[in-house]
């Protein structure tokens, strides 16, 4: 061969089979970080009806539904803050066992609450009204609160239907709640002395409560993330669309995140999540009152909630979620300990980090999972985790990477209660 | 990382380990969905070729060798007839290649097959 056509056929075989940065398998991984797509929830037929949304948006902002008249969703899941708080425990009209978290994509989600205690992301939303640390308001003031106000009463009733005959105050208390945990409770003396038929019709308006709350939190979905932009650009292969899309140090935390440091082995998928539970052997931390048991504690309350995708108030009782309700397992000594794998998407708007806030920053979080130098609180920390051995510049490319995944703010309109 | 990644079975079929019988294994919905529970039905054949009555139950387990865990479900088994078991409440809740142990068991012995199930197709 001429030796110039040689060099020309050298160059061009170089040209089609560069060096490949990534191995198959982390190609693979990296591949699917795609962008967040909300699924249908089919234990809540309103979950996008816009009309629902508007309603839910309403109640999230409100803070009528509580015991102090301070307290709304919004005030531990504030869209200034990345639907988060900032703080290590949450402060409702108490203060929480729990860092709130983050509402990023919680659409998409299969457990919710750290340890996984409820099974739909409208039963989450009823559980923190009815928190005495929280809301600390009841499902029968609820009910009462949306019949006095015009707005929510002809929403309301357009979605659902009548609400229960309210006003026939014998029948229907101004607060009143079961608490199986204290039977002389006044709320729970005021729930046990009303007909179960009226328990039920209370049941059903606070569960499209949370349902339409939910309708409105399916909207809170990131897009847009530099990591996205990287991903779409490998998967038509272009080499300027990923340069463009991650900064150098961001792309060699990309290669750790999915190779050395396994990050991936739990936060993989578009959410960065396995939706799954782990045990990290945290330590216990000053500001927490006592220790918390996560997912052990978790199963018993889902399995018997009269608000669980299985039960007689979701849409969808027999469906994909009651099937994975009614295969939970049983392990309580596994799960001692075990906390829901969060989704990384917007993480650093997000601060502190795990469960009790026991982290500051990413670079901390990232640091305890390079060394572990932590005896674990609770049962026993998985046998995926392994020391790493970050180097310091290690670390601030895995940070810049996490960085990289803030996505664009939500429309303006999403982040505030609807006008009137 | 805890393990090694076994390569994914070509088929669903396989000698169980001290050659007593063949089990066969068919998901549903197929292909196995992600992260999402799906049913697998298992025959169990002996040296004839025929369901192997004798069988009377099935072990299950499913684990990632490559993660260190198993599933986030605990499978029920089910015998529908003759060799024929329903194994309900599978979920494999991250890609990669899981390694799924369907053990029959007789009256006189236990035997076992493995098999590495990718998840889950493309």
């Amino acid at each position: 061969m001429n030796p110039r056509l040689a060099v020309l056929a050298l160059l061009a075989a170089c040209s089609a089979a560069p060096e490949p940065e990534f191995t198959d398998d982390e190609r693979k991984a990296i591949l699917g970080f795609q962008s967040v797509t909300i699924p249908a929830d089919p234990t809540n037929l309103v979950g996008d009806d816009p009309r629902a949304q508007r309603l839910g948006q309403r109640l999230f902002f409100d803070t009528r539904f509580s015991a102090n008249g301070e307290v709304a969703c919004a005030t531990c899941h504030d869209p200034s803050k990345g639907f988060s708080d900032g703080k290590r425990r949450s402060e409702g009209v108490g203060t929480a066992g729990m860092h709130a978290p983050a509402l990023w994509n919680a659409g998409a989600l299969k457990w919710f609450f750290w340890d996984g205690r409820a099974d739909t992301l409208w039963a989450q939303a009823l559980k923190p009204v009815e928190n005495p640390d929280e809301h600390g308001f009841n499902r029968l003031a609820v009910a009462h609160a949306i019949q006095a106000d015009a707005t929510l009463r002809g929403e309301y009733e357009t979605l659902f239907g009548a609400l229960p005959p309210l006003t026939e105050n014998a029948r229907f208390p101004a607060d009143a709640r079961p608490v199986p945990d204290a039977p002389l409770d006044i709320q729970n003396v005021a729930w046990t002395a009303m007909a179960e038929a009226d328990q039920q019709a209370v049941n059903a308006v606070y569960a499209n409560v949370g349902k339409a709350i939910a309708a409105y939190e399916r909207r809170i979905t990131s897009r847009d993330a530099p990591l996205d932009g990287f991903v779409a650009a490998l998967r038509d292969g272009n080499e300027d669309g990923m340069d463009a899309a991650l900064s150098a140090s961001a792309r060699r935390g990309l290669k750790l995140f999915v190779g050395k440091a396994q990050c991936v082995l739990c936060h993989s998928g578009p959410l960065l999540t396995d939706h799954a539970f782990h045990n990290l052997g945290l330590a216990q931390r000053p500001w927490m009152d006592g220790v918390r048991h996560g997912r052990r504690d978790g199963v018993p309350v889902v399995k018997a909630d009269p608000f669980n995708a299985a039960g007689q108030f979701s849409d969808d009782p027999l469906g994909a979620r009651a099937q994975q309700l009614r295969f939970i397992p049983n392990d309580p000594q596994e799960q001692h300990g075990q906390f829901k794998t969060p989704s990384l998407r917007n993480v650093a708007q997000t601060a502190p980090y795990m469960h009790g806030g026991h982290f500051e920053t990413l670079r901390e979080a990232v640091k305890f999972y390079s060394l572990l130098d932590e005896q674990v609180e609770a049962g026993h920390r998985d046998h995926t985790l392994h020391t790493l051995e970050l180097s310091d510049p290690e670390l601030d490319d895995v940070v810049a990477l996490l960085e990289a995944l803030t996505g664009a703010p939500l429309d303006a309109d999403l982040m505030r209660a609807p006008p009137q | 990382m805890s393990g090694t990644t076994p390569e994914p079975d070509s088929g669903r079929e396989k000698q169980t380990t001290q050659g007593t019988w063949r089990v066969r294994y068919a998901p549903n919905p197929d292909p196995i969905p992600f992260n999402q529970v799906f049913t697998m039905t298992v025959d169990v054949l002996g040296s004839s070729g025929g369901a192997a009555a004798e069988v009377t139950e099935l072990g299950i387990a499913a684990t990632m060798p490559s993660h260190g865990h198993g599933m986030e479900t605990t499978p029920v088994v089910t015998r529908t007839g003759d060799g024929v078991f329903r194994v309900d409440g599978m979920q494999f809740h991250m890609s990669g290649v899981w390694e799924v142990k369907l053990d029959p068991r007789s009256a006189a012995t236990t035997e076992n097959t493995v098999f590495n199930i990718e998840c889950c197709g493309e």
